[in-house]
Parts: structure tokens; C-alpha cells; sequence
């Protein structure tokens, strides 16, 4: 699946949405949270530190589907 | 052994033929009137940008095959029992899995660019509500501004994409412009209804006054928890 930055986001406005869903969206399957609010920020900072400049993140997979 | 969990399918749903986190076998759990997917987990949360990317390539596979409620990243449960007991704990499983049948997620970021236009501004207070001038004035005048920014802000762009979606999320941002925290929006939208609300984005976000920003389609992050009580 293709994810393309609108021409008006910054580079890094794919992976922020990435972030937000991955680590603030989905089911939470117990109570209590699995991932504490320490451990999402230092996943955070650590991604912000590996971004550089991301016009279209590519996620490969086992059948090109070229849309979802 | 410890289960690192991707989602929730149909039950006897097709496992993508990928590898999982940390380069996992993947497996189902079947519980009944749903299953879901893991794997073995790594020793800790894996934070690299690839660990992410792996985990969405499989939430992405399920997607491509049929409803899948997505499971926040470092979903982990000790074993295949406490799965089974999850997936039948109460909550309605089923009916949030048939929610997302044939839809997916759009994320949406919007502000003001530069400031709020005078058209969309509300009206002045009336004269002579008070005396008071200065900071402590200006200030609760500025919060004010830049409330009704959020507000106004949610009526032009929520508004519209909120009446396309099956359904939609909105978190007001900070600020009157965009030197601040955005406004998000999340929108749960049949497959065939995507290319309209790409459409509506597009045309909000060629106005010169706003800045918009839509990505997806995404798994349904955002709309997966399950209604109930466990």
C-alpha cells in the first residue's frame, strides 16, 4: 500500500499518522494498557530521530494490490 | 509463550503469507464467533521503524482480505487461553467487526492558514460588556480567538467529511493557525466512498485560508474497539 503525502503535508505527515494510529489507535485488549505513556514517547522520539524526508512511504506486500 | 497480537478477523480467516514483528510465524487464535492473529512476541516492544512497518504490513494484509479491527502496536498477551478469553469476554466482538466490513480509515490534519478569515470569524462582543483592559483581557480574549477557531474550523472541514463517513472522530487542535497543534480527524469510510472524500480534501485544501492534509486508507485504527462490557 501507497501512502502519499498530500502535496501540501510536510515530509513526515505519513509517519506521524502511522504513529497515531499504531500507537494511539487499535483495540486495547485487556484494562489496562499494554504500552505505557513512557514507553509511547520514547517510540515517538526514536521515530523522530529516523525521519529524514519521506515523500511516499512504501509498505511492500505479498500481493500488490495498488489500492486498498 | 508470550503472544504479540495483530487484530481481530473473522473466524477461520486466511493468514497473509508474511512475516510477523521480529520475523514471527504467523498464527491464529480462533474463539468461537471471531479469531485473531499473532504471533510469537520479541522479548520487549520493539521501537525500530521497521518493527511498525512490519506490523502494519500484516494489518494491512488482513484488511486486503476481508474486516479486520486492528490492535494498537505492542498488544502482547501471555498466552493462546488468555486470547481465547479476550475474544469471549463480553464484549461485542462481532458487531464491531461487521462495523468495518468493507471500509477503511482516513486521517485528516487541519488549521487555519495564517489567520482565521474574517468571514469566519464570529461577532465582536458588544461595547461596554466591560471595563477591564490589559493582559489579563487580552489573554482571555486570545483563548477566546482561538477557541472559536477550533470551532469554526470544525464546522468547515469536520462538517462535510463527517457526513460522507460511516463514522468519524475529531480532536479539536490548539491554537487559531497553524503554528500550532492541528486539528485530527478520523473518518471510517465504505471502500467505494474513498475517492469522494480524497475529493472533498483536496478541494478544502486548495484554499488559500486553509491548510489541510489527508493520508490512507488506513486499517481501522480508529474504530476497532468493541462496544460492552467485558
Amino acid at each position: 500500500m501507497r501512502i502519499d503525502r498530500d502535496t501540501a503535508a510536510p515530509g513526515d505527515v505519513a509517519l506521524v499518522d502511522l504513529l497515531d494510529r499504531l500507537l494511539a489507535g487499535g483495540v486495547v485488549l485487556m484494562g489496562d494498557v499494554v504500552i505505557s505513556l513512557a514507553d509511547v514517547d520514547l517510540i515517538r522520539v526514536h521515530l523522530s530521530a529516523l525521519i529524514s524526508s519521506v515523500d511516499t512511504l512504501e509498505i511492500p506486500s505479498s500481493k500488490d494490490s495498488g489500492s486498498a | 509463550m508470550t503472544l504479540w497480537v495483530y487484530g481481530v478477523v473473522e473466524p477461520g480467516s486466511q493468514l497473509p503469507d508474511l512475516p510477523g514483528v521480529a520475523d514471527a510465524t504467523l498464527r491464529r487464535v480462533d474463539a468461537g464467533e471471531v479469531s485473531a492473529v499473532v504471533c510469537d512476541a520479541p522479548e520487549d516492544v520493539p521501537a525500530e521503524l521497521a518493527d511498525l512497518l512490519a506490523h502494519e504490513r500484516v494489518v494491512e494484509a488482513l484488511l486486503a482480505a476481508g474486516p479486520v479491527l486492528p490492535a494498537r502496536y505492542g498488544s502482547r498477551l501471555p498466552d493462546e487461553a488468555a486470547v481465547v478469553r479476550v475474544l469471549t469476554d463480553g464484549r461485542h466482538w462481532p458487531s464491531a467487526l461487521e462495523q468495518v466490513r468493507g471500509r477503511v480509515e482516513l486521517a485528516v490534519r487541519a488549521a487555519w492558514r495564517g489567520a482565521v478569515p474574517a468571514t469566519e470569524r464570529t461577532q465582536e462582543p458588544a461595547a461596554g460588556t466591560g471595563t477591564a483592559t490589559g493582559p489579563g483581557r487580552a489573554f482571555l480574549e486570545r483563548l477566546a480567538a482561538r477557541s472559536d477557531a477550533q470551532v469554526r474550523l470544525r464546522e468547515r472541514v469536520h462538517a462535510p467529511l463527517a457526513e460522507v463517513a460511516a463514522d468519524a472522530v475529531w480532536r479539536d487542535g490548539r491554537g487559531a493557525d497553524e503554528s500550532d497543534e492541528p486539528a485530527r480527524g478520523s473518518y471510517l469510510v465504505d471502500r467505494g466512498k474513498v475517492a469522494r472524500m480524497q475529493e472533498l480534501c483536496s478541494s478544502l485544501a486548495e484554499e488559500p485560508g486553509l491548510s489541510v492534509t489527508c493520508t490512507g486508507p488506513w486499517p481501522p485504527y480508529s474504530f476497532s474497539s468493541p462496544g460492552g462490557a467485558p
